[in-house]
């Protein structure tokens, strides 16, 4: 593993389909695991709707996540 | 004036030739060093693009070095903080450190070629909705073994989540050490080529995101 190949590198080589995935697996990551600073200092990120921003990125990408194909998109459905 | 947060390391890991050309710098305490820099727009309403500049920031980091990585959104209001934060937690962090050291993240991702059936999803009894929720059940609790079976024995650590009601039924995150990177691939794709019904889709190397310790639970 290099610099020359980043997971966007990466996403980009190799298509539209693992792209969708990466896109989901990045939003896990990112917004779901790492360090989370707590008590007297500030997250940002607290108070991000995390399911409707996951939405936002992966919508369009439905047969590669797993988000229900049937129906509406449902907040609870579409939380992993 | 506030810091946002990439990752920890430790402070003995010598900071890449690029951290202040691309405006980042350590933020260094009880021996370890907060990659930090300036707060990178609106935090509350991030975009695809935003994260992967967060995500990009963390691997060209741990090309460098052995890394925690931070959440997305971590902000701090002074170097004060960053102090505060690493001293309180210093034991916490270096153990996960040591957990993490020459090791990346592969993420799994399992999910059915058709959709399962789901005939009585809207109309059935409780009782038979239970009854097809146990079969999916036990179907994805089978699959996660079949993926347990191929590669647990390559990773150092793992998290696996089974989602029976979900087109993806099994997530999974896995240390494995630099150098098993490309078997863990391999065995990944062969299971994907031998499984007729399931999926499977593996992505990365990740920065640990899914081992930093327990503060990321």
């Amino acid at each position: 593993m290099t610099a020359s190949t980043t997971t966007l590198e990466r996403r980009e080589r190799d298509g539209l389909a693992a792209g969708e995935v990466t896109v989901l697996d990045l939003v896990d990551r990112l917004l779901g695991a790492g360090i989370v600073i707590h008590g007297d200092v500030t997250l940002a990120a607290a108070d991000i709707d995390l399911v409707h921003l996951a939405l936002s990125l992966v919508v369009g990408s439905v047969d590669a996540v797993g988000v229900d194909r049937r129906g509406p998109l449902r907040p609870r459905e579409a939380e992993r | 004036m506030t810091v946002y947060l990439y990752a920890i390391c430790s402070a003995d890991a010598p900071a890449p030739p690029w951290l202040a050309e691309r405006g980042l710098r350590y933020v260094e305490r009880s021996g370890l060093a907060a990659v930090v820099g300036d707060e990178p727009g609106d935090l509350t309403a991030p975009s695809e693009e935003d994260l992967w500049a967060h995500e990009q920031v963390v691997e060209s980091l741990m090309d460098a070095h052995d890394l925690l990585p931070a959440r997305f959104g971590g902000l701090l209001r002074s170097d004060e903080e960053v102090w505060s934060l690493l001293d309180e937690r210093s034991a916490e962090l270096r153990r996960a450190l040591d957990n993490v050291r020459g090791a990346v993240e592969l993420a799994v991702r399992a999910g059915w070629r058709a959709e399962p059936d789901r005939r009585g999803d809207a109309r059935s009894t409780g009782s038979e909705y239970m009854a097809d929720y146990a079969s999916h059940d036990a179907r994805a609790r089978a699959l996660a073994e079949c993926l347990d079976d191929a590669v647990s024995a390559l990773a150092r650590d793992k998290s696996v989540r089974v989602l029976p009601r979900r087109l993806s039924a099994v997530t999974g995150a896995y240390l494995v050490d630099t150098p098993r990177v490309e078997d863990f691939r391999r065995r990944i794709e062969r299971l994907n080529d031998e499984l007729s019904d399931a999926e499977i889709v593996c992505t990365g190397p990740w920065p640990p995101y899914s081992f930093a310790g327990d503060a990321s639970r």
